[in-house]
């Protein structure tokens, strides 16, 4: 919203597009900045809102009590054909399915925003452990006159620590998952980064249909780390059974 | 490209209805013969025919049952269905009302040139007054605010209703409630 702008003339429509809710989070925040400065723009915003309330104080009469019987004897033939019950059914599981995906989303949206900070903590020890890694590549490396690091067969080695896929694989209440931005030694490749948002990355499959429609058949989704838990160990089981 | 399934509670009525369950029928009746008439009362200003075309737009619902896919929101569907039939009665050669204006380029409204009301007037006059305001205003200027701004219908929804760009449902909102802004005398018109 330019301040060289004439209140008069310019911000008609966005003074209706606000107040349809239809304005960008910035442009809407400039908006409401400047009608706090501007007591006519205050009083323009008013006046179209006074529009919106008489619009719908307008009276509404009552549907007549045989519209309802009207329609239905309108059609002559009485009940027309249903639909195939297994094109209604593949409907239904398909609503439940983007009812869920769309939760979901709304989930990571959510678990982005609150870990920000945190990831952006994860990328510094991330970037720290890669410059510590990098000087003891450079300190180990076979230079002329030096003898390199002896190759230890991989049966003679020390058992792996565990890793985050051995840990989700390991009974264990979903409390303990590991959390996704906390940097893991052993798993260089999911340390740091966001595994819901490395999933399709690396080719792995979504949570399936039928999984997401018994989960909101159990009512379970409504909780947003449980999803982000599910979500994630389901990713771990994966990348362990891959 | 398979068509996207939207989450909606009337949808999945409607759903329910087409795999044979009567009652979900009855149920959006309830849920939406209210707004639909009060909707086509206000395209029309002819109780008549907007109970008419309300009886019609419901009968095309039960009719859809062999054939419904849930490709938008139900109110997407519903108010296409109800904007589309009194677009076809206001544009009957024969008929006479009051809304012959189809040009959203009409010039402009007579309620600029209408004396401002005065500060004390009461809810009843001020909403005769709309009303008739709203009843000049052209075709798709009414749809848009009253869909808008009554039914709460993002613009995106509006546009798909009235076959036309987001950016112009934003526009016609606009003019329609700046000139019926200017009717109620406390100002809100375009200068």
């Amino acid at each position: 919203v330019s301040e060289g702008r004439d209140d008069e003339a310019v911000l008609d429509e966005e003074l209706s597009a606000f107040l349809d809710g239809e304005l960008e989070p910035a442009r809407a925040e400039a908006l409401r900045a400047r009608l706090a400065r501007s007591p006519a723009l205050a009083a323009r915003l008013a006046a179209l809102r006074r529009v919106d309330d008489g619009l719908r104080a307008l009276p509404a009469r009552d549907v007549p009590d045989d519209l309802l019987g009207r329609v239905k004897a309108q059609e002559p033939r009485g009940e027309p054909p249903a639909l195939a019950v297994e094109a209604v059914e593949d409907a239904q599981a398909k609503l439940r399915v983007a009812e869920v995906r769309a939760r979901l989303r709304r989930a990571r949206r959510h678990a982005g925003r609150a870990r920000r900070p945190r990831r952006r903590l994860a990328l510094a020890v991330g970037a720290a452990a890669a410059a510590a890694l990098l000087a003891l590549a450079l300190w180990t490396a076979p230079l002329p006159g030096r003898r390199g690091p002896e190759r230890i067969p991989p049966s003679a080695r020390a058992p792996r620590p565990a890793t985050p896929d051995r840990v989700a694989r390991a009974p264990q209440p979903p409390a303990a998952a590991p959390r996704r931005q906390e940097p893991g030694p052993a798993a260089p490749e999911v340390a740091g980064a966001d595994p819901l948002a490395a999933a399709p990355e690396l080719g792995l499959p979504e949570i399936a249909d039928d999984e997401l429609a018994v989960a909101l058949e159990l009512d379970a989704l409504e909780d947003l780390e449980l999803i982000e838990r599910l979500d994630f160990l389901q990713f771990l089981a994966r990348q362990g059974s891959g | 490209m398979e068509a996207q399934v939207r989450p909606d509670d009337d949808v999945r009525l409607m759903l329910a209805f087409c795999g044979g369950d009567a009652a979900a029928f009855d149920a959006l009746f309830q849920r939406w013969a209210g707004r639909v008439l009060r909707y086509l009362d206000r395209m029309l200003r002819d109780p008549a025919t907007a109970e008419e075309l309300a009886q019609e737009v419901f009968v095309r619902v039960f009719r859809a049952r062999s054939g419904y896919r849930p490709e938008a929101r139900f109110s997407t569907w519903l108010y296409t269905i109800a904007t589309n039939l009194a677009r076809n009665e206001l544009r009957r050669p024969a008929r006479r009302h009051p809304h012959a204006s189809s040009d959203d380029e009409a010039g402009p409204p007579l309620a600029a040139a209408l004396p401002a009301l005065e500060a004390e007037l009461d809810a009843r006059r001020l909403g005769e007054r709309l009303e008739r305001e709203l009843a000049r205003l052209p075709e798709r200027q009414r749809s848009a605010l009253w869909l808008a701004a009554v039914e709460g219908l993002p613009y995106a929804e509006v546009a798909v209703v009235l076959e036309t760009s987001e950016k112009a449902v934003k526009a016609l909102v606009h003019r329609a409630r700046v000139a019926l802004a200017a009717c109620t005398g406390a100002g809100g018109g375009e200068t």
